[in-house]
């Protein structure tokens, strides 16, 4: 008789919506629900300003209403029927915005003095509570670390951001990159591909010293097993890599060796990055072939600028919250070395060099590049796990877009640059229930973008505050 | 002709550089900057030989060295010492051969989940100590330890011998940082692929199934490789059967001791459950009768262990002086609660049994530090701390040598090359300032590790990673 009950059940379970949740609030484990602030199924978020990230303007006074893992309407208040049964949040005063896409997010941090640690428990926490509900890895040292992390959220073992896995680092032979994979010749490339797209990786991050034989091996291979390439490239200048077939291209300005008149072909300049600073012009007639090229060839960008304000001198990042998500001799060597910096006469990283980065950034999207956004929690420190990707934001406001431009550079672009558009990246009836609620007028004040309240993935809400105070302390260790 | 000459001057290529061994000349300034002793010809004069082959200890000999390998060792006043030679009276020293460690990773784990890759201060640490082979035994920044032995292999950066082994392979549960595999071809598949990538050696974890592992044998062996384990899943004896090559720690993790365990399950508590059988009833008899007769050999461990208990002597002033300075408040904290509550140390007095018993029944003993659990086993130092340990399971000075030394070398298949202190080896020993034969502290006493036949100054390697253990 009890066989006879269950077949049903599992029947109409088959048989239900498929709108129902992905990952609904029942099938989270303990530990993950433990961080859940809004269980759905059916939700109600009333009387918000709405930035969409289509582009479009912000709408005031909407109405979302989620319904298992999906936005199932968006709509003036009174236009948008509130189903019965729903939770229905008041947050007059809030801003709603698509979950953030972080292209540039690995799971380690690297901070000041050499301290290099998978942020294991952190890294996911923070990226979820600061409102990037998907990540792409772009690069790691510990790639098994990475699969099971993507997995145990996947199962609701943890919370933490969708993962798009990228494979460790590929570069060329040079002693100073250990951590890396580093190939010879483009069959050894090739391999590399192979191997790591069997294991899960969706990406492969091509680093400053690959050769373009290899690169193309690298690429060739990638696309056949249906994986993308991005890189941080420096041996292979950004024209090169568009003409190689590459599909985005992380950092931007700084790190375009297009500006660099010492390149040599498959050779990385010395300190690149301070000659292109100081003599690279940003809307020059190089810069304007070079965008009009990625635009041509529909190469993406990847902005990361909150990785590359705190080596600026005068820039140096010292929010509380910052230094208290820090271990305390993390926090210790990072404070000394943002010192260093500013009693450095001579250190090569300027505001003047930052500017160029935002002006090149300005050109690529005006002559309508694809512009997408990620925090690099590396380079001394200072830009860490979700607050990174928040600092972003409030970058790309000053370097003149205005905030439409931006939360579509920080959702829609890569959610587009990672062929997931059609699910992510917006605020529109039938996507996946990916928002993040802040309190107060993002419209008005880049700075709101820290107020996060609310984070829904798949539907389900997490409590931004809790999350965060669950790491204080954690970063730089595990 | 051409061809005929070539062939010679291959030939007298390979007879003037017995080695190809790293002599000073092929070394960075880095490296050379904690040589002390570089000439190609060395007599290390009235010196005690335990030369790990298990003979007796040898009093007032000369051991002599000569262009990277051992020329000659025997009694001071028969060995002729070639004009030339670099000549050290050294009156109350021992030489040993160099440690081979076999379970040294290159990353450390700590209290508060601390995990960070030592690429600076490991290698240091483990040559310091008188480490001068290791095989890492699970990596979790794998890239980085195949660079980091080319590095050494090339001379850039001073350290052992380094045997890769892959990252960990383990089933659908496992610690963060392993490689999770569920079915033969994908264990297949990940052998294939680290083998490429110069890996020697693989290490199963506690949780992978019988199916997959006896698959990771079968294609480790297939390329060449050798197959170890830190097992639970799996029990000893059954690994044995499926032709496994050696296994790690001991006791503690041998599920054969929970006789209710089933098939590719690890039982609960098994630290516990082990430990507290009987090291030398029929359970602990069979598993190592199995071992014996298979001929795979087991690797010692005790250091790491000891951390975890209480009236244990672990925290030692030249431990506390290399850990960076929040590492270093968080594990005497750690060790307050341990002292206070910690488990009972019958256990760990228990594993010492076993592997003394494993010892005496004829079984092939090695050891290594296994720089994790809650961190008071440092790298290269806990290889020491292993020798002390030995001693106190009563294994004799001679015998402990041979365990920390050749007993690693056969294991990795090395021993016709390393291991011993004998004349044609590869000169790689410890020069000991003491007896460690009446003082058993005498192994941390290391006043020059020659590897290859250069001799490192042990003290400015490991000073120079004071405060950086935790860190880099």
């Amino acid at each position: 008789m009890r066989k006879f009950i269950a077949a049903p059940v599992a029947l109409a379970a088959l048989l239900a919506p498929a709108h129902l949740p992905a990952q609904s609030a029942a099938e989270l484990s303990d530990a993950t629900s433990e961080f859940v602030s809004v269980a759905g199924p059916t939700v109600a978020l009333t009387g918000v300003k709405i930035i969409d990230g289509t582009g479009a303007g912000a709408r005031t006074n909407q109405t979302v209403v989620i319904e298992g893992n999906r936005i199932a309407a968006v709509g003036p208040a009174g236009a948008v029927e509130i189903p019965p049964g729903a939770e229905v949040l008041e947050l007059p005063g809030h801003t709603v915005i698509p979950g953030m896409i972080g292209l540039h997010n690995h799971m380690f941090f690297m901070g000041a003095g050499g301290r290099m640690s998978q942020g294991t428990i952190s890294s996911p926490r923070l990226y979820l509570a600061a409102g990037v509900t998907t990540i792409r890895t772009t690069g790691s040292v510990s790639p098994y670390a990475d699969l099971n992390v993507k997995s145990n959220i996947e199962r609701g073992l943890a919370p933490g951001p969708r993962m798009h896995v990228t494979a460790p680092y590929v570069t060329g032979p040079n002693p100073a990159l250990g951590d890396m994979a580093q190939v010879n010749s483009p069959e050894e490339a090739r391999r590399f591909v192979r191997y790591w797209a069997g294991e899960g990786a969706s990406w492969i991050k091509a680093y400053t010293t690959i050769r373009r034989a290899e690169l193309a091996a690298v690429i060739e291979e990638a696309h056949a097993q249906g994986l993308r390439v991005t890189g941080h490239i420096c041996s292979i200048t950004f024209q090169e890599a568009v003409d190689l077939g590459m599909d985005n291209i992380e950092h931007g300005f700084g790190t375009a060796t297009d500006f660099d008149p010492r390149k040599r072909p498959d050779e990385c300049p010395p300190n690149s990055m301070v000659t292109v600073g100081e003599e690279g012009d940003p809307t020059g007639e190089t810069a304007r072939a070079l965008i009009l090229s990625m635009v041509e060839n529909d190469v993406g960008m990847t902005s990361t600028m909150a990785v590359i304000e705190p080596m600026t001198k005068g820039r140096a990042v010292l929010d509380e919250r910052t230094l208290e998500a820090m271990a305390p001799e993390v926090r210790e060597d990072y404070l000394e070395t943002v010192d260093a910096i500013e009693a450095n006469p001579d250190w090569p990283m300027t505001e003047a060099h930052l500017q160029k980065h935002m002006a090149f950034e300005r050109g690529f999207v005006e002559a309508g590049g694809v512009l997408a956004a990620g925090v690099d929690p590396t380079g001394i420190g200072g830009a860490i796990a979700g607050f990174g990707d928040q600092r972003n934001y409030e970058l790309l406001v000053q370097a003149g877009f205005d905030a439409s431009t931006v939360v579509r550079v920080v959702s829609a672009n890569g959610a587009r640059i990672m062929g997931v558009d059609d699910e992510l990246g917006t605020i529109e009836a039938g996507k996946l229930a990916d928002l993040v609620v802040l309190e107060g007028d993002l419209e008005s004040d880049s700075a709101i973008i820290r107020n996060v309240t609310v984070v829904f993935k798949d539907g389900v809400g997490y409590d931004s505050e809790k999350l965060i105070d669950s790491v204080k302390g954690m970063v730089g260790i595990r | 002709m051409s061809r005929v000459l070539a062939a010679f001057a291959a030939i007298a290529t390979v007879l003037a550089d017995p080695v190809a061994a790293q002599t000073y000349d092929r070394l960075s300034e880095e490296a050379r900057a904690y040589v002390a002793v570089r000439a190609p010809t060395v007599a290390l004069e009235h010196v005690r030989v335990i030369d790990g082959t298990g003979g007796p200890v040898l009093e007032d000999q000369t051991v002599l060295l000569r262009d990277g390998r051992i020329a000659a060792v025997g009694p001071a006043a028969s060995i002729d010492v070639p004009e030339g030679a670099d000549r050290h009276d050294l009156r109350g020293h021992t030489v040993i051969p160099g440690m081979v460690g076999m379970h040294d990773h290159l990353f450390y784990t700590a209290v508060g989940g601390r995990r960070v890759q030592l690429g600076y201060s490991a290698p240091r640490l483990y040559l310091g100590s008188g480490v001068t082979t290791i095989r890492t035994t699970g990596s979790v920044t794998p890239y980085a330890d195949v660079h980091l032995k080319d590095a050494i292999d090339r001379g850039d950066s001073p350290g052992p011998r380094i045997h890769l082994t892959a990252p960990y392979i383990t089933g659908s549960t496992g610690a963060p940082h392993q490689a999770r595999v569920t079915s033969p071809e994908q264990a297949r598949r990940f052998v294939e692929y680290w083998a490429g990538e110069g890996a020697t050696w693989v290490k199963a974890y506690t949780s992978i199934g019988s199916a997959e592992l006896a698959a990771a044998i079968e294609e480790a062996h297939r390329l060449g490789l050798r197959v170890t384990g830190h097992l639970c899943s799996v029990s000893f004896q059954e690994a044995v059967a499926l032709g496994i090559d050696n296994l790690e720690h001991g006791m503690l993790t041998a599920s054969d001791f929970v006789p209710e365990k089933e098939p590719d399950l690890c039982p609960g508590n098994i630290m516990q459950r082990a430990g507290s059988s009987d090291p030398t009833g029929p359970i602990a008899r069979e598993t190592i009768e199995a071992m014996v007769e298979a001929g795979v050999g087991l690797t010692a461990t005790l250091s790491v262990y000891e951390a975890f208990f209480p009236d244990r002597d672990v925290v030692d002033e030249r431990t506390l002086e290399l850990m960076a300075p929040d590492l270093r408040e968080a594990y005497l904290d750690e060790r307050g609660r341990i002292q206070e509550m910690g488990p009972d140390p019958e256990s760990f007095r228990n594993e010492m049994r076993f592997e003394k018993a494993f010892v005496d029944a004829g079984g092939l003993l090695a050891s290594g530090v296994d720089p994790t659990g809650n961190g008071g086993a440092l790298p290269g130092f806990g290889n020491q701390r292993n020798f002390e340990l030995l001693l106190e399971a009563g294994l004799t000075p001679v015998q402990a040598v041979q365990v920390v030394s050749a007993n690693g070398a056969k294991i990795l298949g090395v021993d016709d090359e390393l291991g011993t202190v004998e004349a044609g080896k590869l000169a790689d020993l410890i020069v000991l300032n003491g007896d460690p034969g009446s003082d058993p502290r005498a192994i941390r006493a290391v006043r020059w590790v020659f590897k290859d036949g250069v001799g490192y100054d042990s003290g400015d390697l490991i000073q120079a990673t004071r405060g950086l253990v935790g860190v880099r």
